[in-house]
């Protein structure tokens, strides 16, 4: 028989010892990487492209982490999220990847070496709350990847918002690490951008200074980030195109000579790539700042472009692209949710500020879209893109009237292939630009559409594989090649020893046509921001996001796309159906759950009280009496 | 099968009396309510500023929502009993402390799945309006049925231990409060820097963050089974050590 007492220490005991076992359990189990992804798109597993990439590794990589190991709150979690990813990476690679933590906090030798080197690399201050005081400190958020006699450095505070969550982060970071591993397997990979930089009109060189621009900062970082940085071309000076470049961007052509579009030409007959990005005039540049104030306060209804001819009509038309004039508008693509500001007053008067969100048509400003609100395909996107399927709304302005001439394209036989990546919907119509004006709104007397324009019209048309020249069997006089000109036009002397022409892909190439050039501009998102149009700002910046895709299909592959592919899924809800459910939604999903649950008490109630047996005499009188 | 038994009763028990009803009432209006139509307390989160189907944000709610409501759910099963004298009728029937214990802690786990089912009508109707990833959903039910079965079985240690339903609904509130605000970035910056890898170990909100993303973590998911079951043997040896008396 068992006393009080000694069962008192009997059980005491057994819970001591569970719970030393339970710690126990915990301590085991806690570095087991037993995880289940379970997002549709396993954005925290391992992508399997990231994977093919740290596995084709030939050589050892190894990565160095200068890390601090004291972090500021919200980024406490990155060494161990860090650490997760890389190992994934290494296990991938097959033992090829090699990765090491270091703080060099307390590290003076290292500090100053990391300093000399190119890039500079050195702690950053940040603000942090330490035992509820305010303090600042230098942090350490450096990544140095080295591959043979390559290096790459990376910043993890580039992930910027990503930063902000742990899963966030985990999800980002997998590309970011590819992306270098690649950059450092393809050193030689070169991208050219021939673009027209202007000055910043007067307004605004105070804030960006008086050098020549083309607005085109973001795409370059973009680029930048896991390419080689993007090198400046000139086009205009009818040299030929350098032969070190795999590709080139050309950013807005504007007025081009034929010995210009012969080095284009020759440039793809090499078996590079060409990506043109399109207009007939220039709407968002930098030149047109000040047109665009007045219609952004709603003074204007218009806004007055520059006409900006390219001179490649015939070239494309070669290619079986034929690049129209006017403006393509499309009012089926053009609806978009605008958060407009109002003033709204209570019962009692008070005025409160608000932000209403009001779907209305932008005519010109096109989003394509991968699906409708049924979750079907539009026929606006090539399913097959790899750089392209996935953004789901893609944006441009006020785009160039493209079209296809099949007939054009079969002269080029059955080694080169035409895709429209990217169209409009079957609505879009061609309006002419009058007095060098482009229309914001559809109600205010906009010209009349062209006779017979209406129809889809493709927004971006890439042809791939051995293509003709479309200087193939032409001369000019003695020579085969277009006369060179100087900067003032003048005819200039042939120039001596020249290789000899291609007349056909000595290499397939690549030629790939924007409608638009103003969607990769800085300024465009700015003015967009202006409207409050959350759908063209992600519009444009998803077309933004597209290009760089296709920069690296072309250049690299499709495994960098496929990476980061899932990142870009966003899942927001259709704002215009809850704006117009609003009352429906908090009925369903807060009244009637409270209800039902008081319903089913008062049914309980009731119930049971028909079950129990009162004790009265009356009823107990009618219950023996019939 | 006692211990289902014993279950049945006891949320028999819940039914018959308004508890069961406000703890329900209260849980919907809490989490849907702050969601639908008020904001998430202390910031500008709500279903019509957050515009996603990503459910996160009223996920975030619910530990905190359950460190008031299941406190007070669990502070009616043993101190009743201990008050009224129940318990040692109870303990004269020929049924083990662990069939009661477990008995009890199944009619209140029922009552908080009930709860959690009752909220499935928000991903429903997110899903009607964008595209709704159903992987995280399922995860984050699975964080908020660990953590309410955890913070049950700290409710039905405490209440064993205390006489008052009061001290124990006070009590059990402030250890569920510890175990989500530890490890919080916000707890986080008042103490010192060795402390944060063992908050953020104990820590339920980190777990739980960990599991609402969609990652069923299997460390995670045995250390919210361990938590409860380490309470539901302390419960056990507190009712052994009464019946010594």
């Amino acid at each position: 028989m068992t006393t009080g007492k000694s069962r008192f220490w009997t059980w005491c005991l057994a819970g001591l010892l569970v719970i030393c076992a339970a710690a126990a359990l915990n301590l085991a189990v806690s570095g087991l990487p037993w995880k289940v992804d379970l997002t549709e798109d396993g954005r925290y597993t391992l992508p399997p492209a990231a994977e093919r990439i740290a596995s084709g590794l030939e050589d050892l990589c190894k990565i160095t982490v200068y890390l601090s190991e004291e972090l500021p709150g919200p980024v406490r979690y990155l060494p161990r999220a860090l650490t997760s990813r890389l190992e994934e990476f290494r296990a991938a690679s097959g033992g090829k990847i090699e990765y090491e933590f270091i703080d060099p906090t307390q590290n003076e030798p290292l500090k100053e070496e990391l300093k000399k080197r190119q890039p500079p690399l050195e702690g950053i201050t940040l603000g942090d709350i330490s035992e509820g005081k305010q303090i600042q400190g230098s942090y350490w958020f450096w990544m140095i990847f080295r591959y043979g006699d390559q290096e790459a450095t990376f910043n993890l505070l580039e992930l910027r918002e990503a930063l902000r969550s742990e899963g966030e982060f985990l999800r980002q970071i997998p590309f970011q690490i590819a992306a270098k591993l690649v950059k450092l397997r393809n050193p030689n990979v070169k991208i050219g951008i021939a673009s027209d930089k202007k000055p910043p009109p007067p307004e605004m060189q105070q804030q960006a200074g008086r050098e020549p621009i083309d607005s085109l900062g973001v795409l370059r970082e973009a680029i930048k980030r896991h390419l080689p940085a993007p090198e400046d071309v000139a086009l205009k000076s009818g040299t030929p195109i350098r032969e070190d470049l795999n590709t080139i961007v050309v950013h807005r052509p504007e007025g081009l000579d034929e010995r210009t579009v012969f080095e284009l030409d020759q440039f793809l007959m090499k078996g590079k790539s060409v990506v043109l990005l399109l207009d007939n005039f220039s709407s968002l540049d930098l030149d047109r700042q000040m047109d665009w104030g007045p219609a952004m306060q709603g003074q204007s209804t218009s806004v007055k472009v520059r006409m900006t001819p390219h001179g490649l009509t015939d070239w494309l038309a070669h290619f079986g692209i034929v690049a129209g004039e006017g403006v393509v508008e499309d009012v089926a693509c053009a609806n978009q949710i605008f958060n407009r500001q109002e003033i709204v007053r209570d019962p009692n008067g008070r005025a409160y500020l608000t932000f209403r969100q009001v779907p209305a048509p932008l005519p010109g400003l096109i989003l394509a879209k991968e699906f409708g609100d049924d979750k079907a395909p539009t026929g606006q996107f090539a399913d097959q893109s790899p750089a392209f399927s996935g953004l789901g709304v893609v944006g441009m302005a006020w785009p160039v009237p493209l079209s296809i001439d099949r007939a054009a394209f079969e002269k080029h036989g059955s080694g080169a292939a035409l895709e429209e990546v990217l169209k409009t919907s079957p609505e879009a119509v061609v309006r002419d630009i009058t007095d060098q004006k482009i229309e914001l709104r559809y109600d205010n007397g906009a010209p009349e559409a062209k006779a017979g324009t209406r129809g889809s019209r493709p927004l971006i048309v890439g042809v791939r594989g051995k293509l003709k020249s479309f200087f193939a069997g032409k001369t000019f006089g003695t020579s085969d090649r277009p006369p060179r000109k100087g900067p003032d036009g003048a005819e200039l002397p042939e120039m001596p020893e020249l290789p000899a022409k291609l007349e056909e892909s000595r290499e397939p190439g690549q030629l790939w046509v924007f409608a638009d050039s103003d969607f990769p501009s800085n300024l465009l998102p700015q003015l967009i921001q202006r409207l409050n149009s959350i759908d063209a700002v992600n519009g444009l910046a998803r077309m933004q996001v597209g290009l760089v895709n296709l920069l690296d299909t072309v250049l690299l592959g499709t495994d960098l796309v496929e990476i980061r592919r899932p990142n870009l899924k966003d899942r927001l809800v259709n704002v215009v159906r809850v704006d117009q459910d609003k009352s429906a939604i908090r009925r369903r999903t807060v009244l009637y759950p409270v209800l039902a649950i008081l319903g089913v008490g008062l049914l309980w109630w009731i119930f049971r009280a028909i079950r129990t047996r009162v004790s009265s005499p009356t009823i107990a009188l009618l219950e023996t009496k019939p | 099968m006692v211990s289902l038994t014993i279950a049945a009763k006891e949320f028999k028990g819940f039914l018959s009396s308004a508890v069961a009803y406000i703890f329900l009432a209260a849980f919907i209006l809490w989490l849907n309510g702050s969601y639908f139509v008020w904001q998430k307390l202390g910031t500008t989160y709500n279903f019509f500023t957050v515009q996603s189907t990503v459910l996160d944000v009223w996920f975030s709610m619910v530990p905190m929502a359950f460190v008031l409501l299941v406190p007070a759910l669990a502070m009616k099963l043993w101190p009743d009993e201990l008050k009224t004298g129940t318990i040692e009728l109870l303990m004269s029937y020929p049924v083990k402390t662990r069939q009661i214990v477990m008995g009890k802690f199944l009619a209140g786990l029922f009552l908080i799945l009930v709860g959690l089912a009752l909220t499935l009508v928000v991903p429903w109707t997110v899903g009607q309006y964008g595209e709704l990833d159903r992987g995280p959903v399922i995860g984050a039910y699975l964080a908020s049925a660990l953590v309410g079965g955890a913070f049950l079985a700290v409710g039905l240690f405490m209440g064993a231990l205390c006489r008052e339903q009061v001290t124990a609904f006070i009590v059990t509130a402030l250890i569920c409060l510890a175990l989500v605000l530890m490890g919080d970035t916000l707890t986080n910056l008042f103490l010192p820097q060795s402390w944060h890898g063992i908050t953020n170990a104990l820590s339920f909100s980190v777990r739980f963050d960990d599991l609402g993303r969609g990652v069923a973590n299997f460390p995670s998911v045995i250390y919210f089974l361990s938590f409860t079951v380490v309470c539901l043997v302390l419960n056990v040896a507190v009712v052994e050590c009464r019946k010594g008396r």
